[in-house]
């Protein structure tokens, strides 16, 4: 199928097969590999992307149901060369250890301030519930969100 | 080359129905049906995605139904404010599921198409008596949910079917939801209990109850809503009630499926539940 859809606010057309699920098109098709494959089951969060404004697990979304939607990637962050306040921040709280999750963390983060530029801890730990950090940094992680929230 | 469909209104839906074979799948959200694609458990020959079809998308409140397109996310339905005021049980049931990224892709129709026992919503679908409309090429059916699901994975649609949307009778109860998992959030139902009550001063005219994931669907509490009527809500007659729910696991759950757990567990969830209602009477 020849698939349109805005890609980290471009628009993007490629032709794929419509099982082909979008973590593999990111990281396979179009050479994207900030996003990570964890456990492939939307467990561990760290494949996370923001598709219309909401994160979701990138390894749990087909190519037939992307038509028109407009995907975020941890790629399409960064602006005219700079980094997005949430990166700067991760890396000054040291909130990355192995960094496997990190790009799942930065778009659940993403999403939620997008939502909400000043959440509680409450609401973080709720937009955050669904990514796993196995390095057990969570609360460098929390601390990361936080800053930047205050900051904002 | 795998077949794909994706219409984008109401009208192009019948032709792309029609083209369906027993071997095509209809993808909902797909949070649970990708994982089996991905595997090689399922290899359809087409798949179909309905979820550009504004309709489907749609909360609406009709006369005393209201309306859910088989399509609407949990995160939808969770923050809506019809299904918020009519609906709580939904809501809750909704809130509960998962993790953020999975409701904000889970939809009810697929809920329901997955027809897994531990299906969050389906307990709730009975609390209420929905039904559900089922597309074909040739029209539509409206159904009653607790006719869709056959066994685990397998539901009464044809090949040629989808679900379009929910049709929930605006209820004259007040409801609530309560799932408990092995832990507080993203976790799978071990036992979920959707609780409607009718009360008279502080007697209960009418209770409800449905409890899911201790049987292939929904079981029906008859017994403790006979026990309930006309009693008010007290500790003792709270867990009389939850002694309903835990000799029915007792005597119809293998141990295999946690069973000595869930009997334990049936009076923290049955507590919960009433304690969450009581807030809402």
């Amino acid at each position: 199928m020849t698939l349109n859809f805005i890609l980290n606010g471009r628009p993007t057309e490629l032709e794929v097969s419509p099982d082909k699920r979008l973590l593999d098109l990111l990281r396979e098709d179009l050479g994207l590999t900030g996003t990570k494959e964890g456990c492939g089951e939307g467990e561990c969060g760290a494949c996370t992307v923001i598709i219309d404004g909401e994160a979701m697990h990138s390894c749990l979304v087909l190519a037939c149901q992307l038509e028109g939607k407009s995907v975020l990637t941890i790629e399409g962050l960064e602006q005219n060369g700079e980094l997005d306040k949430i990166q700067k921040i991760f890396i000054e709280e040291t909130a990355i250890q192995c960094g496997f999750c990190t790009t799942g963390m930065i778009m659940s983060t993403k999403a939620l301030l997008m939502h909400n530029p000043h959440p509680t801890e409450t609401e973080i730990r709720n937009a955050l519930a669904g990514n796993i950090c196995r390095c057990s940094g969570y609360t460098q992680i929390l601390r990361a969100v936080k800053r930047t929230s205050e900051e904002a | 080359m795998m077949k794909s469909y994706a219409p984008k209104t109401m009208a192009e839906l019948p032709a792309s129905l029609a083209a369906l074979t027993p071997e095509s799948k209809i993808v909902g959200g797909g949070t649970d049906f990708v994982i089996r694609l991905h595997s090689g458990a399922v290899q359809p020959d087409a798949l179909c995605y309905l979820g550009h079809i504004p309709e489907l998308k749609k909360i609406e409140k009709q006369g005393d139904t209201i309306s859910v397109g088989a399509y609407c996310t949990m995160t939808q339905m969770e923050h809506d404010p019809i299904v918020r005021e009519y609906l709580p049980a939904l809501m809750d049931a909704a809130a509960d599921v998962g993790s953020l990224q999975i409701r904000n892709n889970g939809t009810i129709g697929g809920n329901l198409g997955n027809a897994s026992p531990a299906g969050d919503l389906i307990p709730v679908m009975y609390l209420y008596d929905a039904k559900v409309e089922i597309a074909s090429p040739n029209g539509t059916r409206i159904v009653p949910v607790t006719d869709v699901i056959l066994r685990p994975g397998k539901t009464i649609l044809e090949a040629n079917e989808a679900f379009i949307r929910f049709l929930f009778p605006v209820p004259a109860f007040k409801s609530a939801f309560v799932k408990l998992g092995s832990r507080k959030k993203v976790t799978i139902s071990r036992i979920g209990v959707a609780l409607g009550l009718d009360m008279d001063g502080d007697y209960v005219r009418e209770m409800k109850m449905f409890a899911g994931a201790v049987a292939i669907k929904p079981v029906a509490f008859e017994k403790a809503c006979d026990f309930m009527k006309g009693k008010t809500i007290n500790e003792q007659n709270v867990l009389d009630v939850a002694g309903f729910l835990s000799d029915y696991i007792a005597e119809n759950v293998a141990p295999e499926f946690d069973r000595d757990y869930k009997v334990y567990a049936s009076r923290g969830v049955v507590t919960d539940v009433f304690d969450r209602i009581l807030g809402r009477l």
